[in-house]
């Protein structure tokens, strides 16, 4: 026996050497960014998850302003009694494309976060051989970029499941998860701080005003990274994403502040110069001269673009499906003067006829009912439902020829001096707000259908004339359908209107309602330590 | 080595055969005999050459005989230990004579039979001898001889005589004689054989005794396999469930052996998702350890730990797994272990229990070759899933479209937006077509199979070798998988101690996988429409094959056409499969402690896939598109052992010991392009490259230190002991070792005096263990911060495709899941045997379940691995096997088993269980006190008589605010409130459907057996149950009145038509709008709400297989012309009794691909 133990010992002992090289990985998990080129990828995968992540039908950005028109008062969800209209506008119950746009943003928000404190943990420069040309315009613009993507994924969020900011207010409200680092246990990642309206708010004052002075304006050819030449944040971007977030907290002279600078500073890159379906038919890299800032879709490999898009736009082009389940609402359409009278004389006006929005980024449809031997070729008639008027849709997207390979604009220079232009009016400058509106609606004015000039027409504004109102439908015409309308009216923080007297609804509901904000989802509430403390 | 005559298909000759063999084996190992012929005179005269003065023990002397005469000595080791040396002078000297000197001294003679061997024993005290075989002590007064025979007359060499209750006893000779003095007239002989039930004889002055044996039924003396060793059956102190080797020996319909093992073993469910061919099989031992670890069990074939998965990343189609690739005719057995007694010493791999293929080895006699060739048809099995034709079709969509006041439907409601038309049919034409899909675009099944091996041994050697190949057409078009293999076994003796072996298969397989996938989106964008799911749901009746205008073109088929992305013109996925499984081991067992041996085995397994799927612009609208993908795997491992067998008296020790290490990893690459250049089928030099990647992974190492002891005295007590040590890469080094111990023990009653009355030749064996086992199957690499890439922005041309997004939190302090397994079992024999099996209660308690936790979402990552939670599986085990006529010519044996097992999550993240919401996913609900996975659907309140709208039940969502518990919401009447089936609805209402998940509760088979005469017959019915079925296929067909899915018949009849109707299913409806007759409209919103109207029992039972075979009989004149001759032919999947509506219980319920086919088979095996 003694003779067994002693060979089982020499075995144990050959063998027995709980040696660690036997468990090396030859690939353990490497750090992702290796050297300032490879830090690009930080941006890069940000920008990606909210912009670009193929979700079920589209995009987070997309899916962010398909719900924000559905709430809008300027759209009407098909006939009533069809069920995208209900599902779209309900705000009561968890949608599943909202909880995953939630996941995107905040994922968005993790890499940044991580990015930043990794920059920190670096004293500010994790490469600290490259030059001082490259840290000024690629590592301190990466890292605006970064706090660009973070705000603009509170800006989503915010806007989405938080509460109106009500100026003066006490905004205290617990809102949404405010992570503005890493977490790097379960503990932290499971326990997080909830934002009050104040704070979410300046967070993305914050951090869009460090991208603001971090970024440089332009893209430059061989200094800077070659993807920033596409869809990626600028200083101006930052700027109109300033000039929005205090439109949102009803502070219009910093907001016109910063839209002054995207109009006036831009150095000649932006201006209202082109046709309105300029921004929205590039199937390349070419970009519109009113586009501040838009997602590139045009690589058939990794373009992503929302195909969500056919809720409300039309879809001719690339990809019809029979969904398109809104058109612009009977009130709207007659406020306009584009119909005389929606449901009884469809008639598309001369007021519409000449607006390129309308020939550009809009279409008619035909109405169900309207027997097959009539039906005129190349005119889409309603099929899903029985809507028997002739309706207004929006045509904004696809339109390029690379069909839904088409660049999506995210912010246009139009928007900037409609913002200006508000901004003007409520701070009393009326002509500066009449001058920036007629900006808009010059570019728009088609002057041969019009059969006069627009400085000519009574569609000219002065001073004398221009209303709130005027600044506003304006508005509702040029940023139809890109998820502006209600942002837009609870910035201006007034009773929003609400067109739908079939329903029995009011006729118009405070900007604080709680109809504009949907649930968070059900899952961060139940995991999220931070919403039982 | 399992020796079993039992279930065997009557074949007269290869038994006889099979005998042969086995009595030499058996003689040839027996460790005394107590033979008394002299040694022959030729034999005695060999002369020995001594080349120096040398001083020898018995051993050297014998070994010295054996270098020189090639004779093999036999002869008991503890008895000629006290043998003197020998002293030897150069020289040569007889053999005879050397052998005199060395064992007279001792009182032993010797004996050399014609079989090359010499026997060493005991020599028999000089008195009234009367026969050659006699061993006689001083006091002995009576003798008896005899012949030992089985009960077809022929004689068992080797078989045990032992007079009871003393140490004297014979063996008989290779005839089956036997000789024995004793002290009285009235002994009683017991006499034991492996394979056979041990008897007692009386002797009653009986002095010419022939003694029949039965074979044993029980298989007591069956030699188990187990962890690093075998074991006698009786002394098996673990679950393990042997699967017969004759259950795969006929080839069949079945292109992946696992799934064979449905219904064969308790505890063991076996669920095959798909029929396609050579798809993988879901095998779960003992219920689910684990929520987001591994729950595989692990296989070893022939000591090799291997691959059970090789995905060849294809999408869309289900994959060949990489277990088609062994030859089910190359198996001789396969051990199923199941509880902590038998797993432990695999440690941190055994907590899904393990299951070791033991592949064929040469058996001792003739050379043996076999030649089986078969051949077979497959189908869709006859019971099928009814559609409706043209006609039905279009009534219920012009139904659904005037609910809505909208008039009649048209082409154009059909082809609305669909810009990947290439041709329209008008009404006119579509009603005037009727296409049958599933004749278009399937086929007759069909398969050939030949296998020839040949099987020997020498006296030093043995070997098997074989080879095989084996062609499927599948039944879906373009789908066939052919496979070759050559496996060659040998084990080698040069020494009396030392021997070698090595096992070596290599196999190929080219299969040509078709796509699996309803519909065709985007013009086939993504490059997967097509197969049996398409069929289902995509592929209208009305559509012709072939283009109206063009018969030479497919009709319509970037839109879907099952025809056209079938053809090999259009569509390749080809898929390549190289398996090399080759292992070596040397044994050495030490000369001057013969009790010790070591042992040494070093296995490689290797799998090369690679795959080419190849998509023409004739079926995708955006061009041509190919998909290289290859993967290369390996896994080494290396172990060395001492084992360790001594019996002191009535004690006997035997033991096991020794290290292990195991290293896996892989290499995969893969491209993808559009727009390809030239004709080949292949992606070649694209012009557009769309995704590339190549490296290194699936690293993972392992080191271990294992060891196990049983104890048995008087042959009655068991108790054993195993424990092993394992250190594993998946963990950081403070928590990568892990230590799990098992102890057992066993007491087998019926061999107490107390139990006598129980009667002779029964068994009753108590046994039960507790031990640990553990589980690390989880990826590498969750200690450190990852990140994914490949996030593209932009596009390629500005260096914008590889953006990174934090994907996982490191975690640093993960360790191993740990399984605490609770086992006892009573092992029984019945009836001299003939009624035997188990009765087994497990729980298994997973303790710090490496559980992937949901985060709360703002985290930016999903779930983080944790050592959280616990999981308790527990069940009831019972099998019982029964010779019910056991006579000459006719047998019938039955054997069946069942399994209950309970699930039940213990604890879970203390947030989740202290809200008591439970962790949600998709449909799912796991909640602790409930089974994991349960159900979490909006509750169907069946179809309103009055208004033909699908109702559901409101939750009480007071109720779950305050309680996180869902339960019906009441009105004042105390009555459940109902409300309409929308998208809406059924999100905001669902339910923790309790008690109902997919997992199966219970499972078994019932198999019979019939021989006559040279026939035989095999029934064989499996079945499972306890589990649900959310079928949201189903439910996708079922909810679609007006879009473009095929339309269920069980729709169509059962449709609510008008008030008063107790309906199945909701009132036709137009896109989920619906005009009431008051003229208010509804809307539903997505129809494919998640509600338990879809959820169905997955209850089955399946007329699995039956065979009958025939066995020419030696005498008659084609008999003579072969060694064995027998004819069989299998019919499978018969019938399925069940109250799924889908097509297969086991099948996909997300995607419906293949069920398990119909199919004949005829098979000739023949032996030389």
């Amino acid at each position: 026996m003694k003779r067994v133990l002693f060979y089982i010992l020499i075995l144990l002992t050959i063998s027995s050497c709980e040696n660690e090289e036997f468990f090396e990985l030859e690939r353990p998990v490497q750090r992702p960014w290796l050297n300032l080129t490879e830090f690009e990828r930080a941006p890069i995968g940000a920008y990606r998850s909210i912009f670009s992540t193929y979700i079920s039908w589209g995009n987070v950005f997309n899916y962010w302003y398909l719900y924000k028109n559905a709430v809008g008062d300027d759209v009407a969800w098909a006939t009533p009694g069809d069920a995208a209209w209900g599902w779209y506008r309900d705000t009561e119950n968890e949608k599943a494309w909202l909880s995953e746009m939630f996941v995107a943003c905040y994922k968005t928000i993790s890499s940044v976060n991580d990015a930043i404190q990794y920059v920190e943990e670096n004293n500010g420069n994790p490469y600290p051989d490259i030059t001082e040309e490259d840290k000024v315009n690629n590592l301190d613009r990466i890292i605006g970029e970064l706090y660009f993507l973070r705000g603009f994924s509170y800006y989503m969020i915010a806007t989405t499941f938080g509460d109106a900011y009500e100026p003066g207010g006490a905004n205290s409200g617990q809102q949404i998860p405010l992570r503005t680092v890493r977490a790097s246990s379960y503990e932290e990642a499971s326990n997080s701080k909830i934002g009050t309206t104040e704070e979410i708010w300046n967070q993305m004052l914050t951090d869009f005003q460090t991208a603001y002075e971090l970024l440089p304006e332009r893209y430059i050819p061989g200094v800077m990274h070659v993807s920033y030449e596409a869809g990626r944040a600028n200083k101006f971007a930052a700027a109109a994403m300033l000039a929005r977030i205090y439109v949102g907290m009803g502070n219009y002279t910093k907001a016109e502040e910063y839209g002054s600078f995207v109009i006036d500073e831009n150095g000649g890159d932006y201006d209202l110069s082109e046709d309105p379906i300029e921004a929205f038919n590039k199937s390349t890299l070419a970009r519109a001269k009113e586009t501040i800032m838009y997602t590139p879709c045009y690589d058939e490999t990794y373009g992503n673009q929302n195909l969500h898009a056919a809720t409300f736009s039309h879809l001719l082009i690339d990809n019809p499906v029979p969904w398109v389940a809104t058109h612009m609402d009977y009130t709207t359409v007659q406020r306009l003067g584009w119909m005389p009278d929606p449901k009884n004389d469809t008639t598309i006006t001369i007021v519409a006829r000449r607006d390129k929005r309308y020939q550009q980024l809009m279409a008619f449809r035909g109405a169900s009912n309207v027997p097959e031997s009539d039906r005129i070729e190349g005119i889409y008639y309603e099929t899903r439902t029985n809507l028997t008027w002739r309706t207004i849709l929006a045509s904004k997207y696809f339109r390029g020829p690379g069909g839904r390979y088409t660049n999506v604009p995210t912010l246009r220079l139009a928007e900037m001096y409609l913002t200006r232009a508000i901004c003007r009016f409520r701070g009393g400058d009326k002509e500066g707000a009449a001058s920036d509106l007629n900006v808009v609606r010059k570019r728009a004015w088609d002057e041969i259908i019009a059969g006069e000039s627009y400085e000519l027409s009574d569609s000219y504004v002065t001073s004398a004339n221009v209303t709130e109102q005027m600044i506003n439908d304006e508005r509702l015409i040029e940023m139809f359908m890109e998820g502006d309308r209600i942002d837009y009216l609870r910035g201006l923080k007034v009773d929003i209107p609400n067109n739908e007297p079939e329903r029995g609804v009011p006729a118009s509901v405070p900007y604080t309602d709680k109809g504009f904000v949907w649930p968070i989802p059900i899952q961060e509430t139940e995991l999220n330590e931070g919403y039982s403390n | 080595m399992k020796i079993k005559f039992t279930n065997r298909p009557p074949c007269p000759l290869g038994k006889v055969l099979l005998r042969f063999f086995m009595k030499s084996i058996i003689f040839l190992f027996c460790s005394i005999s107590f033979a008394l012929t002299p040694l022959s005179g030729e034999a005695q005269d060999a002369e020995i050459i001594v080349d120096a003065d040398i001083t020898l023990t018995v051993r050297q002397t014998f070994r010295l005989i054996n270098k020189q005469t090639d004779y093999k000595f036999i002869y008991r080791h503890d008895l000629i230990k006290t043998a003197p040396n020998v002293e030897l002078k150069k020289g040569v000297i007889k053999a005879g004579e050397l052998l005199d000197r060395c064992l007279s001294p001792i009182s032993f003679t010797y004996n050399f039979t014609d079989k090359g061997t010499i026997v060493v024993k005991k020599k028999p005290v000089e008195s009234d001898v009367r026969g050659p075989n006699i061993v006689m002590d001083q006091n002995i007064q009576f003798q008896v001889s005899g012949t030992v025979i089985d009960k077809e007359g022929t004689p068992l060499p080797g078989a045990s005589i032992v007079e009871k209750g003393t140490t004297n006893g014979t063996q008989t000779d290779f005839d089956g004689n036997y000789t024995l003095s004793l002290e009285g007239e009235n002994a009683v002989l017991v006499v034991t054989y492996m394979g056979y039930a041990t008897k007692e004889v009386s002797l009653n002055g009986q002095s010419n005794l022939n003694i029949t044996l039965q074979e044993s039924a029980a298989g007591l003396d069956e030699v188990v396999v187990v962890g690093y060793g075998s074991m006698k059956k009786r002394d098996i102190l673990g679950s393990i469930a042997t699967v017969k080797s004759d259950v795969l020996e006929d080839s069949s319909g079945a292109s992946n052996f696992t799934s064979l093992l449905q219904g064969q073993a308790a505890g063991v469910s076996v669920q095959t998702s798909t029929g396609r061919l050579g798809s993988g099989v879901s095998v779960k031992i003992r219920g689910l350890s684990s929520i987001s670890a591994g729950t595989s069990p692990l296989w070893i074939i022939d000591g090799v730990p291997i691959i059970a998965g090789a995905g060849s990343g294809a999408q869309d189609t289900s994959e060949q797994s990489p277990f088609s690739l062994i030859n089910q005719a190359d198996i001789e057995s396969i051990e199923v272990l199941k509880d902590a007694a038998a797993t432990s010493i695999y440690g941190s791999r055994g907590s899904n229990g393990v299951i070791i293929v033991t592949t064929k080895t040469g058996q001792k006699g003739k050379t043996s070759i076999n030649l089986d060739y078969s051949t077979g048809m497959s189908d869709l099995p006859f019971q099928r899933v009814e559609f409706v034709n043209t006609e039905e079709w279009f009534e219920i969509r012009d139904k659904a479209k005037n609910s809505y006041g909208l008039g009649d439907y048209s082409m154009t409601d059909f082809y609305v937006g669909s810009v990947y038309l290439t041709e329209q049919l008008t009404l006119e034409q579509a009603k005037s077509i009727d296409t049958n899909w599933f004749e278009e675009a399937m086929q007759k099944g069909s398969f050939q199979s030949v296998n020839l091996s040949a099987s020997g041994a020498t006296e030093k050697a043995n070997y098997f070798v074989s080879s095989n190949y084996r062609m499927d057409k599948g039944v879906m078009l373009n789908d066939d998988l052919e496979r070759y293999g050559l496996r060659t076994n040998i084990d080698l003796s040069p020494s009396e101690h030392f021997q070698l072996g090595a096992k070596l298969n290599f196999s190929l397989s080219n299969s040509n996988r078709g796509k699996n996938h309803g519909t065709s989106d985007s013009g086939n964008q993504s490059a997967r429409s097509g197969g049996f799911a398409f069929l289902n749901q995509s592929a209208q009746t009305f559509n012709p094959v072939y283009s109206l205008i063009n018969p030479n073109e497919y009709f319509n088929p970037y839109i879907g056409n099952p025809v056209a992305l079938s053809d090999r013109d259009n569509m390749v996925q080809d898929v390549e499969m190289y398996r090399t499984l080759a292992s070596v081991y040397g044994e050495y067992s030490l000369p001057f402690l013969p009790e010790l041996s070591v042992r040494s085995e070093l296995s490689l397994d290797f799998v090369q896939v690679n795959r080419n799927t190849w998509v023409s612009d004739k079926i995708r609208w955006d061009g041509s598109w190919a998909n290289d993908y290859a993967s290369t795997i390996r896994t080494y491992n290396y172990n060395l052992f001492l084992k360790y067998d001594k019996t002191f008296g009535e004690h006997n020790v035997t033991a096991v010991g020794g290290v292990e290490a195991q290293r896996n990893k892989s290499w995969t690459r893969g491209m993808q392009a559009e727009d390809l250049v030239g004709e080949y089928k292949q992606l070649g030099s694209p012009s557009q490259m769309t995704w590339m990647y190549s490296g290194l992974g699936g690293e993972g190492y392992l080191l271990a230190y294992f060891g196990r002891a049983n104890y048995k005295y008087k042959d009655k007590y068991l108790a054993g002991i195993s424990v092993r040590r394992d250190g594993s890469s998946v963990f950081t080094p403070d928590y990568r070792w892990g230590t799990f111990m098992a102890f057992s023990a066993g007491w087998i009653m019926s061999d107490e005096n107390f139990m006598k009355g129980f009667g002779a030749n029964n068994f009753l064996k108590l046994r039960g263990s507790f031990g640990q086992t553990g589980n690390a199957g989880i990826p590498s690499g969750l200690d450190a911060f990852s990140y994914t890439s490949g996030n593209a922005y932009g596009s390629a041309d500005i260096l914008a495709t590889n953006g990174t997004l934090v994907s996982n939190i490191g975690v640093s302090d993960l360790t191993w899941e740990t399984t605490n397994n609770f086992d006892v079992g009573l092992d029984y024999g019945f009836f001299n045997n003939r009624i035997n099996g188990s009765l087994a209660y497990y729980n298994k308690y997973v303790k710090d379940l490496l559980l992937a936790t949901q985060l709360p979402q703002s985290s930016g990552i999903s779930t983080i691995y944790g050592n959280i939670g616990d999981l308790v599986n527990s069940g009831i085990e019972f099998n019982v096997s029964s010779i019910n006529i056991g006579k000459q010519d006719f047998k019938w044996q039955t054997d069946f088993n069942v399994s209950f097992n309970h699930n039940e999550v213990k604890k879970l993240v203390p947030r989740i269980d202290k809200e008591g919401a439970g962790m949600v996913s998709y449909a799912n609900i796991t909640k602790t006190g409930y089974a994991v996975g349960e159900y979490y659907l909006a509750d169907f309140a069946g179809i309103d008589p009055e208004t033909g709208i699908s109702m559901l039940y409101a939750l009480d969502k007071d109720y779950y605010d305050e309680t996180n518990e869902t339960r019906r919401l009441k009105d004042e009447n105390g009555e459940d409130v109902k409300i309409i089936n929308s998208n809406a609805n059924a999100n905001a209402n669902k339910f923790h459907i309790k008690g109902k998940n997919s997992i199966p509760t219970y499972y078994g088979g019932l198999s019979n057996n019939f021989s006559y005469k040279g026939f035989d017959l095999n029934l064989l019915i499996t079945f499972s149950g306890g589990n649900y079925i959310f079928d949201s296929f189903y439910r996708d067909l079922a909810t679609d009145y007006s879009g473009t899915r095929r339309m269920l018949k069980d729709v169509y009849d059962n449709y609510w038509t008008a008030p008063g109707d107790d309906a199945q299913f909701q009132r036709v409806n137009w896109n989920s709008n619906l005009r009431l007759e008051d003229g208010t409209t509804v809307g539903f919103g997505d129809p494919r709400t998640n509600t338990d109207q879809f959820l169905f029992k997955g209850d089955y039972v399946k007329f699995k297989s039956l065979t009958i075979g025939y066995t020419v009989p030696k005498s008659s004149n084609v008999g003579k012309l072969f060694n064995g001759l027998r004819l069989y032919t299998t019919v499978e999947n018969l019938h399925t009794i069940t109250k799924y509506p889908g097509w297969d219980p086991e099948g996909s319920a997300t995607s419906w691909d293949l069920p398990q086919l119909f199919s004949s088979t005829f098979g000739v095996s023949i032996k030389f």
